[in-house]
């Protein structure tokens, strides 16, 4: 038994909790929500897949964390590397950037159609290490194909955060970190589906209302559960019954109390 | 003055063969394979393997009896052009160790020693130097000296090599050639042996006088060249200030993958071209000819490779052909590649930091032509700000390497403004991070993170979180609506003005929607 749990260790199969600190290199991620979730940050390379419908702020939620990598490589080399976008859902709009403060010399966007090219291209641009972060919007992905961008991260130093519908086929894909995200009033609710080296955590909100107060309302505690359901047209007896199905109310009632 | 003359008595047949031990060997030909070359116009063989003479074919013998001899027969014609664009190939590489080169075509050059001598010290070190040019080519070659060049293209045609410079040796040599082997008229020949003399030396003991009665001027000219008394105007080759090579293949190539071996070839020539020259091209353009069907050889298919950073390197180039060739389907089968470069720029050497090193294996400038080669130049795309306030046109889209003919085909929508806003914008991107300061950052309006192309119909509930702005058309480009009257109605001109407000809709999508005079709403993007 003995031997074949060091066989197992050896073979890097066993991850004992003590790995925890030296595993993912984190970054500030702008957010003091999602920096508190997820152990200091978002992290400094490797694979993030985010599960999220187009349009409710998944940019916006990545930009202060783009922005300090960014503004670490000038401090660190005096020279910043390139941002990629890789198949966008539409065209890109140079003033939100200029917005965000990244400037757009340091911007290449590749809009290929097939998701072949697209993956090739993403493994290009990670693996030349001449760009610090790869934005790709595709939606099937295989494990061998997570695994090589991942190594092409590795490589070239490089993040890549991968765009997906919610409810795509949930292989567990060995990403560095896996978020699903839920438009609210405030910001964004966020599920942290997988962390690597990190204990599973309760879905959490981020308030935006700071960085973009003319597209979110001031966080309210008390409708922190609303979000989607809001808008829905329930009646009120059974709306009573949808409550427990939403875990987030029942805790933020719990605190409330 | 000393000459030396390298005959290539097999030329089109040894480039053929050079071009074969490239490739995958032996898809249809093996070793053993008889090949000969035929000059179609006498129907003589006047190239052939060692395979082929094993197998008792000679030289001037005609195609039907070689066929009889030998089976399996690998019959290409002689082609005297191709010959000679080798003979330039060969003459390209010389030059790097030698200063005055005559061209003999088809398969002759002639070098003159004596001046080159002063550099190379002594003969003996000149031609070594010579040999190490012309083995890597693996062409059958003889050569030979001479106080003349006539002298030593005698010698060398007959198959003698002959490397010395002593005139005694040489004189001893010639005087046992016939006087078949001179260069001379049929009839002058017929007459030479009609006075009863058959070798070299028996023709130069007779006076000149004598033989000039005898002979025409032509011969008489020759002969006076062919001691040294006399020099003609030889051509001589001169480096040329572009770069065109081709291969002919051995066999036909259907798989794009085996073309690369080839081109590795030309590859490698291009690299000694810019090497020598301290060039670097940014283009280079591969025509890749079929089987000539049809009108003879059209050009099948024509690449154009481009790096964003020049190259000079075979091995960089080779990936960015590998990589144009997979996207590219051969309709037929290939017979011969053609490689020119035409442009070139001096290599004024890249600046790396000492300090911080390069990180990756790429520049971004070899990352962006590694994309555009595979994906196309209308995909790699840069972003800048247009000069204009509506937000379709406030900032688009540019190829990341310029490449004029594609650039012009580029959008579909948009195209005129697009191509009246370009040059604008070129002028303007200055207007870019740089002087932006945090201040103005902060005055920017609201803008969305995505536009779409086309705006869409709202057609969902939202609620409407800011707005109403306001915006309005360019009044110049109104009045060169009105201007051009019918026309404008097919460019089908944006409505205008809008009123733009932001919105949220039951999924939780931040959208820019916009409402025109006429009460119509849309979609025109969406605070990703």
């Amino acid at each position: 038994m003995n031997k074949m749990l060091k066989q197992l260790h050896h073979q890097g199969k066993i991850w004992s909790a003590d790995q925890i600190h030296n595993i993912v290199e984190t970054i500030d991620s702008g957010y003091p929500e999602l920096n508190k979730n997820l152990h200091g940050g978002l992290p400094h390379q490797g694979v993030i897949e985010v599960q999220t419908i187009n349009g409710i702020g998944e940019i916006r939620l990545f930009l202060p964390y783009l922005l300090n990598l960014l503004q670490a490589e000038l401090a660190q080399h005096h020279q910043a590397r390139q941002l990629v976008f890789i198949a966008p859902p539409a065209q890109v709009n140079a003033l939100m950037l200029l917005q965000a403060a990244i400037p757009l010399d340091n911007l290449l966007i590749i809009s290929s159609q097939k998701p072949q090219e697209s993956l090739w291209a993403a493994e290009q641009c990670l693996k030349s290490g001449c760009c610090f972060a790869v934005l790709l919007w595709q939606q099937l992905l295989a494990v061998h194909q997570v695994k090589r961008l991942k190594q092409a991260a590795t490589t070239g130093n490089a993040v890549q955060i991968i765009f997906r519908s919610p409810h795509s086929v949930d292989l567990a894909l060995p990403v560095s970190l896996s978020l699903a995200l839920e438009a609210q009033s405030s910001g964004l609710k966020i599920k942290v589906k997988k962390q690597q080296g990190g204990w599973p955590c309760k879905d959490f909100t981020v308030d935006m209302h700071k960085q973009w107060p003319n597209l979110t309302t001031i966080s309210d505690r008390n409708c922190i559960s609303d979000g989607v359901l809001s808008n829905v047209v329930v009646p009120l007896s059974s709306r009573q019954r949808f409550k427990p199905v939403v875990p987030g109310s029942v805790n933020a009632q719990s605190q409330l109390n | 003055m000393l000459w030396l003359y390298i005959n290539f008595p097999s030329l089109q047949l040894d480039s053929l063969q050079v071009s074969k031990g490239k490739c995958v060997a032996g898809q249809q030909l093996t070793d053993s394979q008889a090949i000969v070359i035929v000059d179609e116009h006498k129907n003589s063989i006047v190239q052939l393997n060692a395979s082929a003479i094993k197998q008792g074919v000679k030289v001037a013998m005609g195609l039907a009896m070689a066929a009889s001899l030998a089976d399996e027969l690998c019959v290409f014609p002689y082609k005297i052009a191709q010959e000679e664009a080798y003979l330039m190939t060969l003459a390209e590489q010389l030059y790097s160790v030698s200063a005055n080169i005559a061209l003999f075509p088809p398969h002759g050059l002639a070098l003159q020693v004596d001046n080159m001598l002063k550099l190379y010290q002594n003969l003996e070190h000149y031609v070594e130097a010579v040999h190490s040019v012309i083995t890597p080519f693996k062409l059958k070659a003889f050569f030979a000296c001479g106080y003349s060049p006539f002298s030593a293209q005698v010698l060398a045609c007959a198959d003698i090599n002959l490397i010395s410079s002593e005139e005694k040796t040489i004189a001893a040599a010639m005087s046992v050639l016939s006087v078949e082997d001179l260069f001379i008229s049929k009839k002058a020949r017929e007459d030479i042996i009609r006075l009863g003399i058959k070798t070299i030396a028996q023709l130069q003991a007779l006076p000149i006088s004598e033989l000039a009665t005898r002979l025409d001027t032509h011969t008489m000219d020759y002969l006076s060249q062919l001691n040294g008394n006399k020099s003609k105007c030889l051509t001589f080759y001169q480096a040329q200030h572009f770069f065109e090579h081709s291969v002919d293949l051995l066999y036909e190539i259907t798989v794009s993958d085996l073309l690369l071996h080839p081109i590795k070839q030309l590859l490698l020539l291009l690299e000694a071209f810019l090497l020598r020259r301290d060039y670097l091209c940014l283009e280079i353009k591969l025509a890749l000819f079929n089987r000539a069907e049809g009108p003879s050889d059209a050009i099948q298919q024509s690449l154009l490779i481009s790096s964003a950073t020049g190259e000079y390197l075979a091995k960089q180039w080779l990936n960015l052909v590998s990589l144009k060739l997979a996207n590219v389907k051969l309709d037929a089968p290939i017979t011969k590649i053609n490689l020119c470069v035409k442009k070139f720029q001096p290599n004024t050497g890249e600046i790396d930091d000492i300090f911080l090193g390069r990180k990756g294996q790429l520049s971004l400038a070899q990352l962006s032509s590694l994309l555009v080669n595979k994906l196309g130049h209308n995909k790699v795309l840069g972003i800048r700000l247009g000069n204009d306030h509506r937000a379709e046109l406030a900032s688009h889209y540019f190829p990341i390497i310029n490449h004029g003919a594609i650039n012009s085909i580029g959008n579909k929508s948009d195209k005129k403004h697009q191509q009246s806003k370009v040059t604008q914008a070129i002028s303007h991107s200055t207007y870019s991070y740089s002087t932006c300061s945090d201040s103005t950052i902060d005055c920017l309006p609201l803008r969305p993170s995505f536009i779409l192309s086309e705006p869409e119909p709202l057609l969902a509930e939202v609620n409407i979180l800011s707005g109403p702005e306001r915006i309005e058309t360019a009044w110049w480009e109104q009045s060169s609506l009105k201007y051009q009257g019918a026309n404008a109605t097919v460019d089908k001109p944006q409505s205008y003005p809008r009123d733009y407000f932001v919105a949220k809709n039951a999924q939780g999508q931040c959208c820019w929607i916009y409402r025109e005079l006429s009460n119509h709403w849309y979609v025109h993007g969406y605070f990703s």
